[in-house]
C-alpha cells in the first residue's frame, strides 16, 4: 500500500458549484476507477499565487491524501488532471518512503547527540585541568 | 636582493589572516538540529526562508544545511515553485 497526496491547483473565477464539481470528479475517479481508500480532502481556500498563470493571481488549493495499491493509479488520476481544463497545476507526490527515512533521521539524530554529548564530557576534563594548572 | 615578505629591518612580516580579525559563529544545519525527517513542500513558510531577495535558493555554504538536509530542501523548494507556492524568480 502506498501512501500519495495530489495537490490541485484551480482558477478563482471558478464559481462554488464548478469547484465541487472538480473535487467530486477527483475524488470518485479515485475511489472508483483507481483503487483509492483512505481519502482525506483539504481544502486550502484560495491563496495569492507566487506568479500568475493563466493571467490569474490566485488560485483555489485543494489536497487530495489517499493509498492505493494500484500501479496504474497516479497515472490515471493525473491523467484525468490533464484532460480536465480548468485544472491550472498539479502535483503528486509519494509520501510513505518519506515516513519510512523518518526512523532512518530520527537514529542519525540520537546518534549525534550522543556524540555531541561525549565530546561536551572531554571539554570539561580539559577546562579542569587548565584550572589547576593556574593555581 | 629585496625579498617581499621581509620589512627594512629583515623581519618577517606578519600576514593578515581573516581568522585574525573576524569573529565567526559556527554554521550548523538547522533542520539536524531539530531532527526534521523530511522537509515538506508545502511549508511554505520555512522555505521562503531559504530564498533570496531574487528567490533562488540559498546556498549551503551560507546557511549551514548539511548535504542531506540541502538535498530535501532543494527538491521541496522545486516542488512548491511548480504549484507557484514559491517563486522562480523574483525582479
Amino acid at each position: 500500500m502506498r501512501h500519495y497526496e495530489t495537490m490541485v491547483v484551480l482558477p478563482p473565477n471558478l464559481g462554488e458549484a464548478d469547484l465541487e464539481a472538480v473535487v467530486s470528479q477527483v475524488e470518485k475517479d479515485l475511489l472508483e476507477r483507481f483503487g483509492g481508500q483512505n481519502l482525506a480532502i483539504h481544502r486550502w481556500g484560495k491563496r495569492t499565487l507566487a506568479y500568475p498563470i493563466r493571467k490569474f493571481t490566485e488560485g483555489y488549493y485543494v489536497l487530495f491524501e489517499y493509498d492505493s495499491d494500484r500501479e496504474d493509479c497516479v497515472a490515471g488520476v493525473e491523467q484525468r488532471l490533464r484532460l480536465n481544463e480548468s485544472v491550472m497545476r498539479y502535483l503528486t507526490v509519494r509520501r510513505d518512503e518519506e515516513f519510512r527515512s523518518e526512523a532512518k533521521m530520527k537514529a542519525r539524530t540520537a546518534k549525534r547527540r550522543r556524540h555531541a554529548e561525549e565530546e561536551d564530557v572531554d571539554l570539561g576534563d580539559t577546562f579542569s585541568e587548565e584550572d589547576q594548572d593556574v593555581e | 636582493m629585496s625579498d617581499p615578505r621581509k620589512d627594512a629591518k629583515g623581519a618577517k612580516k606578519k600576514r593578515f589572516y581573516k581568522k585574525d580579525y573576524l569573529f565567526k559563529r559556527k554554521k550548523y544545519c538547522k533542520f539536524c538540529d531539530t531532527g526534521v525527517a523530511f522537509i515538506d513542500y508545502k511549508d511554505v513558510k520555512l522555505l521562503s526562508g531559504y530564498l533570496r531577495e531574487r528567490a533562488k535558493i540559498v546556498p549551503r555554504r551560507i546557511s549551514g544545511t548539511c548535504a542531506i538536509h540541502q538535498r530535501q530542501l532543494t527538491a521541496a523548494i522545486k516542488r512548491a515553485r511548480l504549484l507557484a507556492l514559491l517563486p522562480f524568480t523574483q525582479d
